[in-house]
C-alpha cells in the first residue's frame, strides 16, 4: 500500500475476499471500515474504492455519523409538535416560539465531546464548544448560548489525573465560549469514579432566526447554477480521523492527533461576517444551503450538502484554501480542521460572498491563510465527485452517501434494582446536611461557573445558580424570554435506565417549569459504552423507551395532547474502558417559554413572614438518595418512583403560579433531599439581606430523615400568605399534595422543628461555607 | 439639532459591539459599529467613541496591546484631544490604557494587571457595585457621588495599577477614578470580593484629566434591564427592580444606562 494519491484502489477486488484482513490492513492506517462493509463498498461503486473513497466511507459509515447501531431505537422519540419547524435531521433542531415572537425561531443543538476531552481537556472541551455552536450557526440562526453537561471522575478518589481534567475542561469551555461572546447558560455536573477513565463533556447551544430565515443543510431546489464556498480556517490535517477516534474505545495507541485546535478568535469574525451573510441573503430574497464542517471535513460537509438536495456535485480540491504543506488528497478531504463552514450560493452571489470575508472582515488578516474559496459546482446528475491534480479520487452514486448503515447488535434487558430498603439507623442531622454539602454531590457550583461569562450580549434574566434554569430576553423590545435547563442523574441513569431517563426528562422539564417556562422542546445526547455489549443496547433501548415515555406526557404546557418534543440530539458510544462502560447517561436539554419575563422567578427566598410550601409527593422514600449513597455508604438502590400524571400537574401548578404571582421563589427537590433545596434557597440570598426559613418537618408526618433527604419529585414554593389561598386551591384542583412547611425568616438561619419537639439548625454562614469547600480545593491544590 | 453619532469601534475579536449599540440607542443615541477594516478618517466623523469589550487581536502580547497600536487608536486619539468623548469598557478600557490616553500624559502609565484573587486565578465573572466618585469625567456627570450603581464584571486582567508608587492615589487625589469598586451600601472596600481584580484604589475606572476618555472595566451595556439585575444584587436597586416588576414594566431601564445617559446629556448640551 503505497502513498496514495489517486484512483489507486485501498484494496482489490481479489484482496476483499479476505474482508478480514483487509479491515484489519485498512485500520493500521486509519480507515475504520468493518469487514462487511470492505465488501459493502465493492458493491457501491461497482469497483474497488480508492483511498480517498475508503476514507470518506470509513467516517460516513463511522458510529459517530452513521448511527449504525442506535437509528432504529431512536425512532422510539416522539419528536411531533405543532411547533416544531424541523426536528432531527439536520445540524439542529428549530421550533417557533409564540406571539409576540412568532416572526422568531428557536435553534438547538446538543452534542458530545468525551473521548477529546479525557485526552486533552483544554483543546477538547473547547472544540466541543466550537463546533456545537457551529450547527446552530448554519442554520442561519444568532448563537445566543452554551450549555454543558459534565460527569467527571472523583476527584479525590479518582486523584490528580481526574482534577486536571476537571479543571482542564472547564478552562477549554470557557476559555473558547467567553472570547467567542457566547453566554454561558449553565448546565450540570457530576462526580463519580464511574467516570475516572471516561468523563463525559456534553455541549448544548441555542440560536435565535428569523422564521424567513432558516437555512437549511442543502443544495437548494431552484435551478442555481450553484457553486459551493469553502469559508474559514485553511484546511491543515488537524482532527484527521476525529469521527474514527470518536467511535473507538480510548486507550491502545496516542490519538491525540485526532483531537481538533480551536480559534475563538477567528470563529468570532467568521461568525460577525456570516451575520452579513444572513442579512443580504434575506435582503436580497436569494436561496442558500449552509453547513458546518465537523466528522470527515470538507468531504462530508459537501457530499451530505449535494445529497439532501437530490443533486450531485464536482469538487476540485486543488482550490481548495489550505496550509502550505504537502497533505496527502484523503488527509485535505477529510481532515477536521476547525473554524469552516460551507456555503451553496448561487453562482451569481458566489464572488460577492467571497468578499465579504476576504475583505470586509479580512480573514486573512485575523488568521493566515483564512479565507473564503469557491471549491465545487452542483450537478444534476447524481454522482458525487472529487477532483484532484486533474485527477478523479471520488465518484460515487449519491445514493451511496446516504444509504446509511444498520449493525444488528444484540441486547439484553437487565432487571432494574431493589429499592432500598427501610433505614434503622437514626442519623446525626445537622452532621448529615453540612457533610452533604461538603461533598462534591451537592456542593455549590459557584467557585466553577465564574470562570464563565453568562453576560455577554445583555440578554441574560436568571444567570446560573440563581434559579432551576436560565433564562434570556428573546427580543429586546418585547417580554418573551426562553428558559433552559439540564437533566440526567447517572446514578439513577445507571441504576434503572428506563425509570433514571424518564426522570431525566421529567427533572430537565421541572427545572424550566420552576421559573415560571412552559417547556417547549427537549434535545438528548444518549452517552453509553461498546454497542457490542448486550447490556449496553439493552440499557438504550430501556432509555429511549424512559425518554419517550416521560416526553408523551409533559408536552401539555406548550400544546395540549401533543408530546413534549425532542428536535435535536447525538449519539455518543464506546464511552469505555476495557470491561468500564459509563453508566448509561442520557442527558437532557429542556427549553422553555416565558411570555412575561417580568413573572420569572428565582430560587431564592425573598421575604420574612412568606410561607414555606412543598408540593409533591410522599416523602417516604430514601431509595436512590445522595443521604443514602455519601452518608449511609449503601448501595442506594433503584431510583424513587415517578409519576407521570402527577408530574405534569405540578409542572403545571408551578407555571400557573409564577404566571399568576402566587409564588416569589421555587426550587426543586433534587441531589440531596428537601434539606439541600431548603439550604440552597437561603444560600442563593444576597449576604445583606439576612434570609433564613423555619420548617416544622411534623407537617409531613414522616420520619426525620425521609422528611430531609428523600428524593421523590417536588419543589418548595415560597409563598406569600396573602396568595396562599388561590395557591392551595390550585395545587388542590390538580390533586397535588401541598404541605405548608414554615416559613421565611428574619434570621439567617436554617432551622427544623422536629416531630419529637426537638429542633436543629444550621446558620447560613456555616452552610455557604461547607458548600463552598470541595471546589474551592479541587482548584487549589499544591502544584495546581 | 441632529441626533448625535456615536461610532463603536469593532476590532477582530471584539464581542460586545451589539449591546453597546443598543444601550446607545436607549440613551437617545445614534450608533454605529465602525468595522477595523474601513478607512480610519471616517471615524472623524462620529461625535463619540465606544471601545466595547471582547478579545481584540485576541489579547495577544498583551489584553489590549495589539489594538493600541492600531491606526484607528491613531484617529481616536487626535479626536478625544479635541475633546470628542472616547468610552472604553473591558477590553477597550485595556485598549485605552495601552494607547496611554488614559490617565493621558501621552505615555504608557497604568496596566490593567492580571487580577489577584484569594484562592483563584484567571477569568472572574461576577456582579460586583460601584460608587460614583468626585470627578471631572463626563460619564458621570448629573450622578451624585456616593450614588452606587451594581454591574457586571467579567475578565482575566482588570486590576489597575501602575508602576510609578503613588500614582494611583494621585489619580484619586485629582478626581481621575470616577468609580471606585465599594459594597452594595456604598463603602468602598479594597479587599475581595467587593473589589473583584484587587485594583489599587478600589479603582473601577480611570480617566483622562479632561474627563473626555474613561478606561471602565465593568459592564454597563449589559446592565440595561432592571428586572435582569443579578440576583445577588442587595439593597435599593434590588428594592427598585421588585418595584419594577410589581409593575410589570418588563423595560424599565437598569442601572448600566446611567453613563450612557450622561454621555448623552453631555453630546446634547455641546
Amino acid at each position: 500500500m503505497s502513498t496514495p494519491t489517486s484512483m489507486a484502489p485501498a484494496y482489490s477486488a481479489a484482496e476483499a475476499g479476505n474482508p478480514t484482513e483487509v479491515a484489519r490492513r485498512l485500520a493500521s492506517r486509519g480507515v475504520v471500515l468493518e469487514p462487511d462493509e470492505v465488501t459493502l463498498l465493492i458493491e457501491l461503486l461497482g469497483r474497488p474504492p480508492g483511498w480517498a473513497e475508503a476514507v470518506l466511507f470509513g467516517i460516513l459509515w463511522s458510529e459517530h455519523c452513521s448511527y449504525k447501531s442506535t437509528r432504529h431505537l431512536l425512532q422510539r422519540l416522539p419528536t411531533r409538535a405543532p411547533h416544531v419547524l424541523l426536528g432531527p435531521g439536520e445540524d439542529a433542531g428549530v421550533v417557533a416560539l409564540p406571539a409576540p415572537c412568532e416572526d422568531l425561531a428557536l435553534v438547538l443543538a446538543h452534542e458530545s465531546h468525551n473521548h477529546p476531552s479525557q485526552l486533552l481537556p483544554i483543546e477538547g472541551a473547547a472544540t466541543g464548544v466550537g463546533g456545537i455552536v457551529r450547527d446552530v450557526g448554519c442554520m442561519g440562526a444568532e448563537v445566543v448560548g452554551v450549555l454543558d453537561a459534565l460527569r467527571f471522575g472523583h476527584p479525590v478518589e479518582g486523584g490528580a489525573p481526574v482534577r486536571d481534567i476537571v479543571r482542564g475542561v472547564v478552562r477549554g469551555i470557557a476559555d473558547y465560549g467567553n472570547a467567542l461572546g457566547v453566554p454561558n447558560l449553565g448546565g450540570d455536573v457530576y462526580f463519580d469514579r464511574q467516570f475516572d477513565a471516561n468523563c463525559l463533556v456534553n455541549v448544548m447551544s441555542v440560536g435565535l432566526v428569523p422564521r424567513d430565515g432558516i437555512l437549511r443543510s442543502r443544495v437548494p431546489a431552484g435551478d442555481g447554477p450553484w457553486v459551493f464556498v469553502l469559508v474559514g480556517k485553511p484546511t491543515d490535517e488537524s482532527g484527521f480521523g476525529g469521527a474514527a477516534f470518536a467511535s473507538g474505545e480510548l486507550g491502545e495507541s496516542d490519538r491525540r492527533g485526532a483531537v481538533q485546535i480551536p480559534d475563538p478568535f477567528l470563529k468570532r469574525v467568521l461568525h460577525v461576517a456570516n451575520g452579513e451573510m444572513f442579512r443580504r441573503l434575506r435582503e436580497r430574497g436569494l436561496e442558500a444551503g449552509f453547513k458546518d464542517l465537523g466528522a470527515g471535513g470538507v468531504a462530508c460537509a459537501t457530499s451530505e450538502l449535494a445529497a439532501a438536495g437530490e443533486r450531485g456535485a464536482e469538487i476540485e480540491l486543488d482550490r481548495l484554501h489550505r496550509v502550505p504543506k504537502d497533505l496527502p488528497a484523503e488527509v485535505l478531504l477529510c481532515a477536521e480542521t476547525q473554524e469552516r463552514y460551507c456555503w451553496v450560493l448561487p453562482e451569481s452571489f458566489a464572488v460577492e460572498a467571497c468578499d465579504i470575508y476576504n475583505r470586509l472582515y479580512a480573514l486573512g488578516d485575523v488568521f493566515p491563510g483564512a479565507a473564503a474559496r469557491i471549491i465545487g459546482r452542483a450537478t444534476d446528475e447524481r454522482r458525487y465527485r472529487v477532483q484532484w491534480q486533474g485527477e478523479p479520487i471520488v465518484d460515487c452514486p449519491v445514493e451511496a452517501i446516504t444509504a446509511g448503515r444498520r449493525v444488528h447488535r444484540a441486547s439484553r434487558r437487565r432487571p432494574p434494582p431493589a429499592p432500598l430498603g427501610p433505614v434503622a439507623e437514626t442519623p446525626d442531622l445537622h452532621g448529615s446536611l453540612l457533610a452533604l454539602l461538603r461533598g462534591v454531590g451537592s456542593c455549590s457550583r459557584e467557585y466553577l461557573f465564574r470562570h464563565y461569562d453568562s453576560e455577554v450580549q445583555g440578554r441574560t434574566w436568571l444567570r446560573p445558580g440563581e434559579a432551576d434554569a436560565t433564562v434570556i430576553r428573546a427580543h429586546p423590545d418585547r417580554p418573551l424570554g426562553v428558559a433552559f435547563a439540564v437533566g440526567g442523574n447517572p446514578h439513577w441513569c445507571g441504576g434503572d435506565p428506563e425509570l433514571g431517563a424518564r426522570h431525566a426528562v421529567a427533572e430537565a422539564a421541572r427545572n424550566v417549569a420552576c421559573v415560571g417556562a412552559r417547556p417547549w422542546a427537549l434535545t438528548d445526547c444518549l452517552n453509553f459504552g461498546h454497542p457490542e455489549e448486550p447490556t449496553v443496547m439493552g440499557d438504550l433501548a430501556a432509555t429511549l423507551e424512559g425518554l419517550a415515555v416521560a416526553a408523551e406526557a409533559l408536552g401539555g404546557l406548550a400544546s395540549r395532547g401533543h408530546p413534549l418534543p425532542f428536535v435535536s440530539g447525538n449519539v455518543s458510544l464506546y464511552n469505555q474502558t476495557g470491561s468500564r462502560a459509563v453508566p448509561a447517561s442520557p442527558i437532557v436539554l429542556c427549553a422553555g417559554v416565558v411570555a412575561d419575563l417580568t413573572t420569572v422567578v428565582a430560587q431564592s427566598v425573598r421575604r420574612a413572614g412568606d410561607f414555606i410550601v412543598l408540593v409533591g409527593e410522599p416523602r417516604d422514600q430514601l431509595t436512590g438518595s445522595a443521604f443514602a449513597r455519601e452518608i449511609l455508604r449503601r448501595h442506594a438502590g433503584s431510583p424513587p418512583g415517578l409519576d407521570l400524571a402527577r408530574e405534569a400537574a405540578l409542572q403545571e401548578l408551578a407555571v400557573a403560579a409564577a404566571e399568576g404571582c402566587w409564588v416569589v421563589a421555587a426550587h426543586d427537590v433534587s441531589d440531596g433531599g428537601l434539606a439541600v433545596t431548603l439550604a440552597e434557597m437561603v444560600m442563593a440570598c444576597p449576604a445583606e439581606s439576612a434570609l433564613g426559613v423555619e420548617v416544622d418537618l411534623g407537617v409531613l408526618e414522616t420520619e426525620s430523615a425521609l422528611a430531609l433527604f428523600s428524593e421523590r419529585p417536588a419543589i418548595v414554593f415560597e409563598v406569600p400568605p396573602e396568595r396562599a389561598p388561590i395557591f392551595f386551591q390550585n395545587a388542590r384542583e390538580r390533586s397535588l399534595l401541598a404541605w405548608p412547611l414554615g416559613a421565611v425568616t428574619a434570621r439567617p438561619l436554617v432551622r427544623l422543628m422536629l416531630p419529637d419537639g426537638e429542633a436543629v439548625s444550621w446558620s447560613v454562614e456555616e452552610l455557604r461555607a461547607a458548600a463552598a469547600s470541595p471546589l474551592k480545593a479541587l482548584w487549589n491544590e499544591e502544584g495546581a | 439639532m441632529s441626533v448625535a453619532r456615536v461610532g463603536v469601534v469593532q476590532f477582530p475579536g471584539v464581542n460586545c459591539e451589539a449591546e453597546s449599540v443598543r444601550a446607545l440607542g436607549r440613551a437617545g443615541l445614534e450608533a454605529e459599529i465602525f468595522r477595523w477594516t474601513r478607512r480610519a478618517a471616517e471615524l472623524r466623523d462620529f461625535q463619540a467613541y465606544v471601545l466595547p469589550g471582547g478579545f481584540s487581536y485576541q489579547d495577544r502580547v498583551r489584553a489590549g496591546a495589539l489594538a493600541a497600536k492600531d491606526p484607528l487608536v491613531d484617529v481616536l486619539a487626535g479626536e478625544a484631544e479635541r475633546g470628542k468623548p472616547v468610552l472604553g469598557i473591558c477590553n477597550g478600557a485595556q485598549v485605552l490604557v495601552e494607547a496611554g490616553l488614559v490617565p493621558d500624559s501621552g505615555r504608557v502609565e497604568l496596566a490593567l494587571a492580571r487580577n489577584r484573587m484569594p484562592d483563584r486565578d484567571g477569568y472572574y465573572a461576577r456582579w460586583i457595585y460601584v460608587r460614583i466618585e468626585p470627578s471631572g469625567s463626563l460619564f458621570t456627570r448629573g450622578l451624585t457621588p456616593g450614588d452606587v450603581l451594581p454591574l457586571p464584571v467579567a475578565h482575566g486582567e482588570g486590576r489597575f495599577t501602575s508602576a510609578t508608587a503613588g500614582r494611583m492615589a494621585s489619580l484619586l487625589a485629582t478626581g481621575q477614578i470616577p468609580l471606585r469598586y465599594c459594597s452594595a451600601h456604598g463603602e468602598v472596600e479594597s479587599g475581595f470580593p467587593v473589589n473583584p481584580n484587587g485594583a489599587e484604589q478600589a479603582a473601577a475606572a480611570v480617566s483622562n484629566a479632561r474627563g473626555n476618555v474613561l478606561a471602565l472595566m465593568p459592564h454597563p451595556e449589559r446592565a440595561q434591564d432592571l428586572g435582569a439585575l443579578a440576583r445577588c444584587v442587595a439593597g435599593p436597586w434590588d428594592e427598585r427592580r421588585a418595584q419594577a416588576i410589581a409593575r410589570r414594566d418588563v423595560d424599565a431601564r437598569g442601572p448600566g444606562l446611567a453613563l450612557f445617559d450622561a454621555l448623552s446629556r453631555h453630546l446634547k448640551e455641546s
